[in-house]
């Protein structure tokens, strides 16, 4: 088997603030292959989308840094890159797309501005060309009369709208692998899923991964080839789609499913919540399971240290000293 | 009960009527400022057809008061008539609209500045020696200047209308409004505008370089300059400025007017503290626009930080200081009394102060209209920029 397109292993990104050091990402270590669609879902503030713009090199400046671990794309080191290095990179390699596509696109410059700069930084294009591959992307993403839309300001566009023109501009350079941090979060269900659908046909059309950023399990569901389940900055079950619907086998991951609302429940049973709130990060390191205050199913084990993220099947590996079965 | 917007106007405009009519001012002043409070606010209920007709209209009427003078007057209407039927055709509705608030609010301002003015103690005509009524009663008729303020402003506005003449200064003999302000305006200006520019040179530079480093040696020793520039009077910072480049180094004239070399202490002196004030609103205009999401997507594009500041953010980080530059402008271009003293440059701010003390009301007048036409120009300009640096005010402007 080839090389992964990204190999991080071992991330540990670390922000340095006034309350003292939080360890916002702490051991994490994850491949994506090329053409794979990977979901990274977690409570807010667990350490998804320090993850990402640790890949990126965009960390809050100068609060935020990667304290160790490696970050291994197309058989580069991300990890120590210089910044000028990491720009030839970003937007171009690997693109990124935003939770929020009514401010994720610049309010003072029409849309042709923004998406045509990117094809004149990284293909060499020259104006006029930059502009024709962004009215033909744009039309692709299902912008209706693109050589006229495209000329419009980012408020005259509708949320969906943005978030396409978003994904347009991240496609521009054809990218290997394409970060999308909670895409659909800001949007209306309906157009929700049709971004989604978008997403997955363009991986389809050109082969580039996916690390999908959720916090939807429902979304995950419909998407991603695998799954990983972060908690406060690690991961703690890693799996197929598939097989974490089916056996879920962390007690974190199993309060995620059951705290989903699903059509197909009769009566009107209570949905469940996960009671408590995530450790603080700036608490660590921590001398026991970091999700046992909230567990239903503790016990002296856990409390006696963290667990290791040890795989137990095939492409399967969870972060918990009960057995697999004790948790289905 | 719920009041429709123009009953709430018609309620306000009688309260205000009501209250002046307490106090004891006369009917005919309460009832003359309501009506003009009324006719300022009016435009805002006209549709866009009438704004359009009524703007056009009285744009013509007053290009023709302009032309009038230098034409004859049948070439006068038929030019103020066509530029009046082109404005009609082609001015969009919201500039029109503002053509409509301008000249009665003009009209208001003459009027309110003249109560105000009567409503000071003493009269230009106060000397130390007393003169007798009658003197006093000849001195007034001869100038135009009858005991009711009212009838000085009709008195006033005939001489305007009629022959675009300011009246004569009262207290300094000989001479008229025009030809003490006529000449002090163009020095005024220009050492405003230079003062401007040199404002948002050093204040732009100063803000935006802190604001992308908030709280680092750039950023402290930017906004303790800002403070200082602030908080040191003009003249402090004159006088510091003569000693070092006049008197210790000799590089510069001490004072004085008329070449270039003139223009650069003065200009720098007025402009520092607006230096000050528009450095500390675009730190903060960075500080809030590089924090925004849209920056971080020209980041992960893969832009420079040359380009990230200089396309995405400088609009947006500039936007306060935009604001800011209508009122400073003409704060800043009608003089300083204290920098034009400091400098012995023949500029307006003399004739602010001097007026005022002096009770000369055509002065005042004077100075006044040349203010508010200042104000009104630059906030145009001010609204026109903003437009043009954010698109989602260009809609309701």
């Amino acid at each position: 088997m080839s090389a992964p397109l990204l190999d991080v292993r071992d991330l540990r990104t670390q922000f340095v603030t006034e309350e003292g050091l939080v360890r916002a990402v702490d051991g994490v270590s994850f491949p994506v292959d090329e053409g794979e669609i990977v979901g990274l879902v977690g409570e807010s503030g667990c350490g998804k989308s320090v993850t990402n713009l640790s890949i990126l090199g965009l960390l809050p400046q100068p609060q935020g840094r990667i304290a160790g671990g490696s970050i291994r794309f197309e058989d580069r080191e991300l990890v120590g890159l210089s910044e000028r290095e990491l720009r030839k990179i970003r937007g171009n390699a690997i693109a990124m797309i935003f939770q929020d596509p009514m401010t994720s696109l610049n309010p003072y410059l029409r849309v042709e501005e923004q998406l045509a700069e990117v094809g004149q930084l990284h293909l060499g294009l020259s104006r006029p060309q930059a502009v024709a591959r962004a009215v033909d992307l744009l039309d692709r993403v299902g912008i209706p009369d693109a050589v006229e839309r495209i000329k419009s300001y980012p408020h005259e566009f509708s949320g969906g709208m943005r978030q396409r023109a978003m994904i347009a501009m991240a496609l521009l350079c054809d990218p290997e692998l394409l970060i999308a941090d909670e895409p659909t979060t800001a949007l209306d269900v309906t157009i929700q899923a049709q971004i989604l659908e978008l997403l997955k046909e363009l991986r389809d059309e050109r082969g580039m991964a996916i690390i999908l950023v959720t916090h939807d399990l429902g979304v995950v569901a419909g998407m991603c080839d695998r799954v990983m389940v972060m908690y406060a900055g690690r991961i703690v079950e890693e799996a197929s789609t598939v097989d974490l619907y089916a056996t879920p086998t962390h007690p974190y991951t199993k309060a995620l499913l059951e705290s989903v609302p699903r059509l197909d429940e009769r009566g009107h049973a209570r949905l469940r919540s996960i009671e408590g709130l995530p450790p603080r990060l700036d608490r660590g390191p921590f001398d026991a399971c970091t999700f046992a205050p909230r567990c239903g199913l503790v016990r002296d084990a856990c409390l006696a240290g963290e667990p290791a993220l040890q795989a137990f099947a095939e492409g399967r590996r969870r972060r918990c000293v009960l057995a697999p079965e004790e948790v289905v | 009960m719920r009041l429709s917007s123009f009953q709430g106007l018609l309620l306000t405009l009688a309260a205000i009527g009501g209250v002046f009519l307490l106090v004891g001012m006369p009917p005919i002043q309460a009832g003359f400022i309501v009506l003009g409070l009324a006719l300022l606010a009016l435009p805002a209920w006209f549709s866009a057809p009438v704004v359009r007709v009524v703007g056009g209209a009285l744009l013509a009427a007053v290009l023709y008061l302009f032309l009038r003078l230098p034409l004859p007057p049948a070439l006068a209407i038929v030019l103020a008539a066509a530029v009046g039927f082109a404005a009609w055709c082609y001015v969009p509705p919201r500039i029109l609209r503002r053509v409509c608030v301008l000249v009665p609010s003009m009209v208001l301002l003459v009027y309110v500045t003249s109560l105000l003015m009567y409503s000071a103690p003493g009269s230009p005509f106060a000397q130390e020696k007393a003169a007798s009524d009658q003197v006093i009663a000849a001195k007034r008729a001869a100038w135009g200047v009858p005991e009711s303020p009212t009838e000085f402003f009709k008195i006033y506005m005939t001489r305007v209308l009629e022959d675009f003449d300011f009246g004569p200064s009262l207290t300094v003999q000989g001479r008229s409004v025009m030809d003490l302000l006529g000449p002090a305006f163009p020095v005024s200006m220009s050492l405003g505008l230079t003062a401007l520019v040199l404002a948002c040179a050093i204040g732009l530079t100063l803000g935006i370089r802190a604001g992308l480093r908030p709280n680092s040696f750039a950023d402290y020793s930017s906004m303790g300059l800002a403070v200082i520039g602030i908080s040191l009077p003009n003249f402090v910072i004159g006088a510091l400025l003569l000693m070092v480049f006049a008197l210790s180094l000799g590089w510069l004239p001490v004072a004085g007017w008329g070449t270039y070399s003139h223009l650069l202490l003065p200009a720098l002196t007025l402009a520092l503290p607006y230096a000050a004030y528009i450095a500390r609103l675009s730190r903060a205009g960075t500080i809030e626009v590089m924090q925004q999401d849209f920056i971080r997507t020209a980041r992960a594009k893969g832009l420079s930080e040359r380009e990230i500041v200089f396309k995405h953010a400088l609009k947006g980080a500039i936007l306060p200081v935009v604001s800011f530059l209508g009122p400073a402008a003409a704060g800043i271009m009608t003089g300083s009394f204290v920098v034009e003293t400091l400098f012995g440059i023949p500029g307006m701010g003399h004739w602010f102060v001097k007026g005022a003390i002096n009770r000369d009301y055509s002065v005042v007048l004077g100075t006044a209209i040349i203010y508010f036409s200042i104000v009104i120009a630059f906030n145009l300009l001010v609204d026109m920029a903003y437009a043009w640096l954010d698109p989602r005010v260009r809609e309701d402007l």
